[in-house]
């Protein structure tokens, strides 16, 4: 431990209509422990909701993008610790790890704690190559085609029938009917997100997702599953509750377990009216539902920051089924003052925090 | 009509007094009248369905549904996915 209180950086602060999984991960961390813990939010956006939020950070900061250049990103993370002395930081969002991964010499001369899958574990749970990790793990997927132009969404169209699900390459996704309906939601997604666009079989049924964490050897050792009770426009989660489904969790210690998977992960299954489990996608950090687990009695986001430390996981009991949230969003309100604070000095600290109306 | 493979499915059911029933696989909640509360509790105990049936006739003499009704609840419990009804005898 660098300073008197353990110091953990969290990302993924934003609970938007994307909800991003740090505000869930930050409220678990501050139930868990006994002793109070430094939390620092990694933010990367001025309007990032967790940084006007109560309760949640003792100081955020603003980064560059990763996508920006390694080492303007590792620069920045250096002053970050220089000023709060990082322990370990919970990444919580997709491209933030192969970023990690590419830093990670550094991080540890630092003395900065991280659990970061492997580099094939990433690789082998990519969207696009999600048949071929079907295929090996002997888990149905529906059937998929990447279509990076109309000429392709057309051949998709004829060969999958509809109703087809169209999706973004990292999320959103839509249930189109017919070809023009197609045509659209290709145009929308590939403006907002991007190539490749998957078309994907339509298969009726719940969704249910498993939090898991791996312990990079093969093993599970822990997981909750719940199923989706109040599905966005995105197809996120807004509600859901825990289930205890062997049949589910079955499947999601054959991914976890296939891809050897280190650190904490989302297996998103489909269980179709005949039973059957789908594999839709296996998403690389914690979701943003992970409050759940904790209320339902395994704090994933703890035994994550049990595993960078290098200490051994919380013993739990099996969770408890029928644990549900509805999400409740709120405004998380701010002053000018704050705004000028991110923006101006890239920090935030919540002992500062504007407490008079107005400019301040 | 026979039941099989339904014994876990009906074993983590959580019903409680007033009829409310849990079944923690799906996360689905639903509602039972005293009768069907009865009836669960039954199979839940691994009791037959022709003895479930029989002792229904004997507390409702001449009513002459009862097995036809009984028939229709175990339908609405397999389409619910809570017991499994031989193909052969599902609806």
């Amino acid at each position: 431990m660098k300073g008197q209180r353990l110091c953990v950086a969290v990302s993924g602060l934003h609970l938007g209509e994307n909800a991003q999984p740090g505000p869930g991960v930050i409220r678990s961390l501050r139930e868990a422990n006994a002793e109070p813990l430094r939390i620092v939010g990694l933010a990367y956006d001025a309007l990032d909701s967790s940084l006007y939020a109560p309760g949640l950070l003792d100081e955020a900061f603003l980064l560059p993008y990763p996508s920006v250049s390694p080492e303007a990103y590792l620069e920045r993370l250096l002053e970050i610790d220089e000023q709060c002395g990082i322990d370990a930081i919970i990444p919580c969002l997709d491209s933030e790890l192969p970023l990690l991964r590419q830093l990670s010499p550094e991080l540890e001369a630092r003395k900065i704690c991280c659990v970061l899958p492997r580099g094939r574990s990433l690789f082998l749970r990519a969207k696009d190559q999600l048949t071929q990790l079907s295929e090996r793990l002997g888990v149905a997927v529906p059937e998929t085609r990447s279509v990076s132009d109309l000429a392709a969404l057309a051949r998709a169209c004829s060969e999958l029938g509809f109703p087809l699900v169209v999706k973004g390459p990292f999320c959103d996704a839509e249930v189109v009917q017919g070809p023009d309906q197609a045509s659209t939601a290709f145009e929308r997604l590939s403006k907002q997100w991007g190539f490749p666009v998957l078309a994907q079989r339509f298969v009726a049924g719940d969704e249910y997702n498993v939090a898991a964490l791996g312990d990079g050897e093969g093993a599970m050792p822990l997981a909750v599953a719940m199923r989706k009770t109040i599905v966005t426009r995105l197809g996120k989660a807004w509600g859901a509750m825990t289930v205890h489904d062997p049949s589910v969790m079955d499947v999601a210690r054959r991914v976890v377990s296939g891809l050897s998977w280190r650190g904490g992960c989302e297996v998103e299954l489909l269980k179709s009216r005949d039973s059957r489990i789908y594999l839709i996608e296996v998403n690389p950090r914690l979701p943003a539902w992970i409050y759940l687990t904790t209320a339902a009695g395994v704090n994933l986001p703890f035994a994550l920051l049990r595993m960078a430390l290098g200490q051994a996981l919380p013993r739990y009991g099996d969770y408890q089924a029928g644990v549900f949230y509805v999400r409740h969003a709120t405004e998380a309100i701010g002053y000018v003052r704050d705004i000028e604070n991110i923006v101006s000095y890239g920090r935030r600290s919540a002992a500062v925090a504007t407490v008079a109306h107005g400019v301040g | 009509m026979s039941l099989s493979n339904s014994w876990n499915s009906l074993r983590s059911l959580a019903i409680s007094e007033n009829g409310f029933v849990f079944d923690p696989r799906t996360g689905h909640a639903y509602t039972a009248n005293q009768t069907g509360l009865a009836v669960l509790r039954a199979l839940k105990e691994g009791r037959p369905v022709a003895e479930i049936t029989r002792e229904l006739s004997q507390d409702f003499p001449g009513v002459p549904s009862i097995e036809a009704d009984v028939c229709g609840f175990l339908r609405l419990l397999s389409q619910l996915g809570i017991v499994e009804v031989p193909e052969q005898e599902a609806p």
